[in-house]
């Protein structure tokens, strides 16, 4: 049987109602330790993690990037809280936008990162993945695949011995810098008080740290076996990603080696986001808050948890059309394999399919649309892969 | 990668066919060449577990569990297979329920078999686009 890609994986199990579970081992030698691979996308709205269990299957994470200081509960339901380090205990994800949170920075990683908040929000939902794969609240280590915006990979002068002077592709050094400075080599204490009131306590060492372009992710993804193995015969792909924050356009050489050149299109879900504030104007929805009412149709509005289909279709129909206006003369241009992937297909994919259908373009032929359970994670998944594929590489090389 | 040393076979043109055939299931392999060694490497593999199943003693460097945990995966799609054609005898098809995706568990699989099942050439790819780990790897 001819091997199938991570992403075909997914959608196996996805359509066959399980989790998805490869023969790849959850942890990798760094040095003396044994670190637990994270893959983690930080997207504008939300961050995705991927993690493999003890035994090999996937777990996957998506929470929005809200944050909040947690407030003492009088009476009845708890809700989950964070304590990272001397932080003060804070919601973070859906319980913090149940509780009006705050969104958290967007833009370049070394904006981003610098917010005491954002690392803290990071470190616990690092805990939280562990917690639902099932490690248990202990010292761990981690070795962190961090998938940061395409524009963050530059070309990089370096010397190489006997070569002289050499230029490729690697981290911008104000992104390295800020990576190394608060992530590699980071230990965090966090405490998860759960909603039982239970308090655990986990220690976190972040003992080696891998940046990649987000859409390398995507790459990995759906061209390579879980095994590292290249599976496609295409040798040229445009990945247009929808995300929350950009819609992407990047151009990929596959073979006979990788090359990767990206444009930035427009603005991504966000102006669905915001077409859909406009219509809240008493209530100043932030734009996690807006981005997460566009996925569930839910609001709190004036006490009430009300259903907002009226309003979600009604800005799907005028700037989520748009979007899609936006891409799909990309389709009809390319002459290379188009992969359309992104947060933004979750919301989009019932007004995608029948518009790519009505395209002259083959599904499965000419391009791919990725299945829209797993869009919004296949960046993470794909990195979380890199990484085992790099340290497998890097030890066997020594 | 590995020095190589060529080693020359002689196929039949029916067995040519079936390279040929094949081909076009293992994408992986770049040549017909490359799909000959490929067939080498798990032939080889299997008759490391036969000749270990009779008391013959391992490849060096490999242990029982390293050896179970590479052949595991492929002789599971077999049994499976042999399983739905009814071709298995009494005793295994009463636990014919052993799927792949239950049977296989990722404690089973050493640092060593992980290293050797892996595609390193993947990782030159990801290199290729900038991906690599912040500092030195440590020894």
């Amino acid at each position: 049987m001819a091997p199938r890609t991570i992403v075909q994986e997914l959608i196996a199990a996805e359509e066959a109602g399980t989790h998805p579970r490869f023969g790849v081992r959850s942890t990798i030698r760094i040095g003396k330790q044994q670190g637990i691979v994270v893959g983690l996308d930080h997207g504008n709205d939300a961050l995705k993690l991927a993690v493999l269990t003890l035994d090999g299957t996937l777990s996957t994470l998506r929470i929005p990037t809200a944050y909040r200081e947690a407030e003492l509960i009088r009476g009845g339901e708890n809700e989950v809280s964070y304590r990272v380090d001397d932080s003060p205990a804070f919601w973070m994800g859906d319980t913090a936008l149940r509780h009006d949170g705050d969104d958290l920075p967007i833009g370049p990683t070394k904006q981003r990162m610098i917010d005491a908040r954002l690392r803290a929000l990071l470190a616990a939902s690092l805990v939280e993945l562990l917690h639902a794969a099932g490690y248990e609240a202990d010292t761990q280590h981690l070795v962190l695949g961090f998938a940061i915006p395409n524009t963050e990979i530059v070309p990089v002068r370096g010397e190489r011995e006997g070569e002289g002077e050499t230029e490729k592709l690697g981290v911008d050094p104000d992104t390295r810098v800020v990576l190394e400075r608060h992530l590699k080599g980071a230990k965090w204490s966090v405490e998860r008080m759960g909603l039982d009131g239970s308090v655990q306590r986990w220690v976190l060492h972040i003992v080696a740290v891998m940046p990649q372009a987000q859409t390398t992710g995507t790459l990995v993804a759906v061209t390579k076996a879980p095994n590292g193995a290249t599976v496609t015969d295409i040798e040229e792909m445009d990945i247009i990603d929808i995300g929350g924050g950009d819609l992407q356009l990047t151009n990929v050489k596959i073979k006979p080696s990788y090359q990767l050149i990206t444009r930035r299109l427009g603005d991504g879900t966000i102006r669905v986001a915001r077409a859909l504030k406009a219509k809240f104007p008493r209530h100043e929805l932030n734009d996690v808050a807006a981005q997460q009412a566009l996925i569930t149709r839910r609001l709190l509005v004036s006490g009430r948890q009300r259903q907002i289909d009226a309003e979600v279709t009604e800005v799907l129909d005028s700037q989520g059309q748009a979007l899609i206006g936006t891409v799909l003369p990309l389709l009809r241009q390319s002459r290379r394999f188009v992969t359309i992937t992104g947060g933004g297909v979750i919301l989009l994919h019932h007004l995608l399919t029948p518009r790519l259908d009505a395209e002259s373009k083959v599904r499965g032929e000419d391009y791919e649309l990725i299945h829209h359970g797993i869009a919004s994670l296949v960046n993470a998944i794909g990195v979380l892969f890199a990484v085992i594929f790099k340290a497998a590489a890097a030890t066997k090389r020594g | 990668m590995a020095a190589t040393t060529s080693k020359g076979v002689r196929l039949t043109p029916r067995e040519l066919e079936r390279v040929q055939r094949l081909r076009a299931f293992y994408p992986e392999a770049a040549s017909e060449s490359d799909l000959l060694k490929l067939a080498t490497v798990r032939g080889l593999m299997l008759m490391e577990a036969e000749v270990t199943a009779s008391g013959g003693g391992l490849p060096a460097g490999m242990t029982e569990d390293d050896l179970a945990a590479v052949i595991l995966p492929r002789i599971l799609v077999a049994v499976t297979w042999l399983a739905r054609l009814g071709r298995l005898p009494l005793v295994l098809a009463s636990a014919s329920a052993i799927t792949p995706s239950n049977a296989v568990t990722t404690d089973s699989i050493g640092e060593h078999d992980q290293l050797e099942t892996l595609d390193l050439t993947a990782a030159d790819d990801i290199g290729g686009l900038g991906g690599d780990f912040l500092g030195d790897w440590p020894e």
